[in-house]
């Protein structure tokens, strides 16, 4: 009786992990289909995507569907030109929907690439890219330089908190696992006279 | 069921939720945009990761702490060592639900700082206390840990009504979904009651079904009490997921309330997120089949303390819904 009735939990678990693995290759080749569009978006931009400049701009505006969220270092913009040249841009300001930065006078004609990154209101990160082109090679093209990756990356907002908060947060996190195994440990302590009752 | 298949089930379980979550994931990937600094490997990853283990012990937290109220204060009187059994399963599930959360605050932030898992703590802190998701984060491991007390506490005294804990564990499960895309949705008032409903109903009925059948149906005295009442859970909890699923959906994939239909097809076929709504919705359905079957064939024999193949049925329910939990956490990801 009892190893009929392990034979029948076997094959009970048999047929789960068929039923299992067919179920998760239907999923993944259902997954065939782009990505999804159904985040926050950018709806309008200065300068367009696909604009076509006589000279760089000044300033950048993006204006999204949902309000941005401050927080250090998640709202910004990168901009990258001919042979992967970086370009600084200001610190981004948020007001609203909006993000607005300004933007240095950038070299070689040609074709550039404004990155961003903004949080949205629902929590999400939103990044995306606005491709201009700018006709004309800057006047003093020799007093214009390429600034660094790391340069062109202070465009976004970084905070430096001070004193304990300036700590970094793994040992904060190892502090809480050890306090949490203490308390167990106490507690198993304490509950085991009682369980023998 | 003894222990060796119940091993193999639960991994079977633990497994292909894992598979799907990482498919939903995969094939919903944004492109990246070379300019911006990408987060590391182990943050992408972990996000997803830690929001899952998240979602799985608030489930199975909320559902232990269903069946003890199911149970009844007779029922918790007559089957002891199990009602203790459930309890524990209860403070371990909320103890590792309030450390994934907490864990997905850092991970969160971390993916938005330009120095990763190494940003400073006052760096998270601020990302608890001022951006929505932080908030929800934080409300949901706060939730979980004041559920672990309490069940600690009921531990020591019975006597504590289990009613309590659904209570307390209310907040957590709803902070986080409350905060994603139904809070930009309009009207927004009615998009987060929705997903708020979504979650809790799913939570009890997946939960509510996975300790039964994995706890409960060792006593088969127990069962015939838990069993029945939990019919009328589940059956309220299907209604409540389907009308705030198709609800969340439909403004989600067209941005509008009432799509026409025309439309609606159109955001199920054309997107990824539509084909995990409708991997959700296929799910749905064959729960709706299976969970008639139950409620026509099972229920009444398992009253009666006849012999029935529930733990099947429970455990191809419970293999659909783990599908269906992992779709959903792909679906709240920035798709």
């Amino acid at each position: 009786m009892s190893n009929a009735s392990t034979r029948g939990s076997h094959r009970l678990a048999t047929a789960l992990a068929a039923t299992i693995v067919a179920l998760s290759f239907l999923t993944t080749t259902l997954f065939t289909a782009p990505p999804a569009s159904a985040h926050a978006h950018l709806v309008k931009s200065f300068p367009r995507a696909g604009a076509v400049l006589a000279a760089s701009p000044s300033e950048v505006v993006l204006t999204f569907d949902q309000p941005i969220q401050a927080f250090p270092g998640a709202n910004g913009i990168v901009v990258t030109g001919p042979r992967n040249s970086h370009w600084a841009c200001g610190r981004a300001r948020i007001d609203g929907n909006t993000l607005t930065a300004s933007m240095s006078e950038v070299g070689l004609r040609g074709r550039y690439r404004i990155d961003y990154r903004v949080l949205g209101a629902d929590g999400h990160p939103i990044t995306g890219s606005v491709p201009i082109r700018v006709r004309r090679t800057a006047s003093a093209a020799s007093t214009v330089s390429a600034a660094s990756a790391a340069t062109a990356m202070t465009a976004f907002d970084v905070e430096q908190p001070h004193g304990l908060a300036a700590m970094p947060t793994w040992p904060w996190i190892a502090l809480l696992a050890v306090i949490a195994v203490c308390v167990r440990a106490a507690g198993r302590r304490t509950v085991r006279p009682t369980d023998a009752t | 069921m003894n222990d060796r298949p119940r091993l193999l089930h639960i991994s079977a379980l633990v497994g292909s939720s894992l598979v799907v979550l990482a498919c939903g994931i995969l094939v919903t990937l944004p492109q990246p945009v070379v300019g911006i600094p990408e987060p590391s490997v182990v943050v992408r990853a972990g996000i997803p990761l830690l929001r899952w283990i998240a979602n799985v012990c608030a489930i199975g937290a909320v559902g232990s702490v269903l069946v003890l109220v199911l149970l009844g204060e007779a029922g918790r009187g007559r089957a002891p060592a199990l009602a203790r059994r459930a309890s524990a399963v209860a403070v371990r599930a909320a103890a590792v639900w309030a450390a994934a959360a907490l864990l997905g605050l850092w991970f969160n932030a971390a993916e938005l700082s330009l120095r990763q898992l190494w940003l400073p703590v006052g760096g998270v802190l601020d990302y608890g206390g001022n951006v929505s998701l932080g908030v929800a984060l934080l409300t949901s491991a706060g939730s979980a840990g004041a559920l672990t007390a309490y069940s600690v506490a009921r531990l020591r005294r019975p006597s504590l009504p289990p009613a309590l804990g659904l209570l307390i564990a209310l907040p957590g499960l709803t902070a986080v979904s409350m905060s994603g895309h139904a809070s930009q949705g309009a009207p927004p008032w009615l998009l987060m009651t929705a997903s708020a409903l979504h979650v809790t109903g799913a939570a009890l009925w997946v939960g509510g079904l996975a300790i039964t059948s994995l706890i409960v149906s060792a006593d088969r005295k127990a069962l015939s009490v838990v069993l029945p009442r939990f019919s009328h859970v589940a059956g309220a909890s299907f209604a409540l997921v389907g009308v705030s699923g198709l609800l969340l959906a439909a403004t989600r994939l067209t941005g509008d309330v009432t799509p026409s239909l025309g439309a609606a097809v159109e955001a199920l076929t054309g997107t990824g997120a539509g084909w995990l709504v409708m991997g959700k919705l296929a799910c749905m359905g064959l729960l709706g089949c299976s969970g008639a079957y139950i409620r026509a064939a099972v229920v009444g024999r398992v009253a009666r303390q006849q012999p029935t193949p529930l733990t099947a049925w429970a455990g191809l329910e419970l293999a659909l819904m783990a599908v269906a939990v992992s779709l959903a956490t792909a679906l709240g990801r920035p798709l």
